[in-house]
């Protein structure tokens, strides 16, 4: 057996592994070389020791856990650190402050047309006068601005009445001139009908000769009308109480 | 002492029926184990302290994905070994080459023994052996701690670190050989 194969047994032994056995053939080695077996011993005793020396520390404390785990009801802990981490509002507060400082420190003026301002040390009551004398004229302005927009309004009003006015009367000339026009047409046309009739079948110089089939009544031809002509149906020209013309021989 | 049993159910309790007196047990039982687990793995108290925080809010948050097929201490170990991983990671820790015993932390305050370095004669060896741990890997240290604080078996080992177990035990027996040759190199290997 090799110095390697015996020391792996001999862990075996020390560590409470090796079988009974086995045990009883290691512990007649170990007599065999008390001083090996000694240091072996202190050895395994020294490695256990480290092993099962306690570490001392703060018990964990349930909160702990579940506030760190970001279970809902836990609040976090507090921040172990003396310097407490700054904050949004601090970083804003501090913005704020910086920039009213700076705007202490510096002067500056704003002159318009119609307004004149003026901001940091020089600022003083003549300054104050002045800003509220252009108030006031700002405001006389704005009034006038407010009369002008009104007599606007009715301005606005005015055309919008005479529009809807001229709209009417476009509308009743339309009406009036479709009247007269039927009128006309009407006048034609009866003074045709006396034409015609004091002149006595001339319809035809009004026809063309290739029209010759058209002096038939456009109901020619149907059974119906063959059968009972005494039932005629009247002609449009009938209907409407005019009298169409006999059809050329 | 507590059971695996008890662990277990209260896991289940905690886990099924969100019982917070069941997790304040839990919580009882191994605050302290786990404490000194990770600052001995990490070698800081305070990182063990930070760390233990986090694998207990770990716990909370993935309490429902506790299997009771499962021992408890395998689980909440794996957390462990996952915050501690996690951690090394961010930190890009590179080991320091400083014995524990120069941390305040790391000794107990209750803790009658002497310092080492007050009777050097005596402890010499026990001094070196620290020394040799410290310059560990986490990882291995971690390994060292599972058996020999923790008392796992190799079992419950290899379902936290996901490797064999004939890898686990081969792996704890070589570092454990490899410390005892750190303090004596005339050794034989």
């Amino acid at each position: 057996m090799n110095p390697k194969e015996r020391e792996q047994r001999w862990i075996a032994y020390f560590l409470g592994e090796a079988d009974p056995e086995e045990q009883r053939r290691i512990e007649e080695e170990l007599a065999a070389s008390p001083m090996e077996a000694e240091e072996f011993q202190r050895f395994v005793k020294d490695l256990h020791s480290w092993a099962q020396e306690p570490v001392s520390a703060a018990s964990l404390r349930m909160h702990d856990i579940l506030s760190r785990a970001g279970e809902p009801g836990m609040k976090p802990e507090k921040a172990s650190s003396p310097f407490m981490k700054p904050t949004r509002w601090f970083w804003a507060l501090a913005a704020a402050a910086l920039l009213l400082f700076s705007l202490s420190r510096i002067s500056f003026s704003i002159r318009t047309e119609f307004l004149s301002f003026s901001w940091g040390q020089k600022a003083g009551g003549e300054e104050f006068r002045t800003l509220e004398e252009n108030l006031k004229s700002l405001s006389a302005r704005v009034e006038d601005y407010r009369q002008a927009a009104a007599e606007n309004q009715t301005m606005i009003q005015t055309l919008n009445l005479r529009n809807r006015l001229l709209e009417d009367n476009m509308r009743s000339a339309v009406s009036q001139i479709v009247h007269n026009q039927q009128i006309e047409s009407r006048t034609r046309y009866n003074d045709l009908q006396q034409i015609m009739q004091m002149t006595g079948g001339g319809l035809s110089s009004f026809q063309s000769g290739s029209e010759e089939n058209s002096s038939k009544t456009p109901f020619e031809g149907r059974s119906w009308i063959n059968k009972s002509t005494n039932n005629d149906p009247p002609s449009n020209s009938e209907s409407r109480g005019i009298k169409e013309p006999s059809p050329s021989p | 002492m507590n059971s695996e049993n008890d662990d277990r159910d209260l896991m289940i309790r905690y886990a099924r029926a969100g019982d917070i007196e069941a997790f304040e047990e839990i919580l009882r039982r191994w605050d302290a184990r786990v404490t000194a687990f990770l600052a001995k793995a990490s070698r800081d108290r305070d990182t063990g302290e930070d760390l233990r925080q986090e694998v207990f809010v770990r716990v909370h948050r993935y309490r429902h994905t506790y299997n009771p097929r499962y021992s408890f201490p395998t689980w909440l170990f794996r957390i462990a070994a996952n915050t501690l991983k996690t951690w090394q990671v961010h930190a890009n820790r590179k080991p320091v080459f400083e014995s524990l015993e120069d941390h305040p932390g790391m000794r107990d305050a209750s803790d009658p023994a002497p310092h080492p370095r007050d009777c050097a004669a005596a402890n010499e060896g026990a001094e070196k052996l620290r020394t040799a741990i410290s310059n560990l890997e986490v990882s291995e240290r971690s390994l060292l701690l599972y058996r020999l604080n923790l008392n796992l078996s190799y079992r419950e080992i290899s379902e936290i670190l996901e490797e064999p177990e004939s890898t686990v035990k081969s792996r704890i027996y070589a570092l454990i050989s490899r410390l005892r040759q750190s303090l004596h190199p005339d050794l034989i290997t």
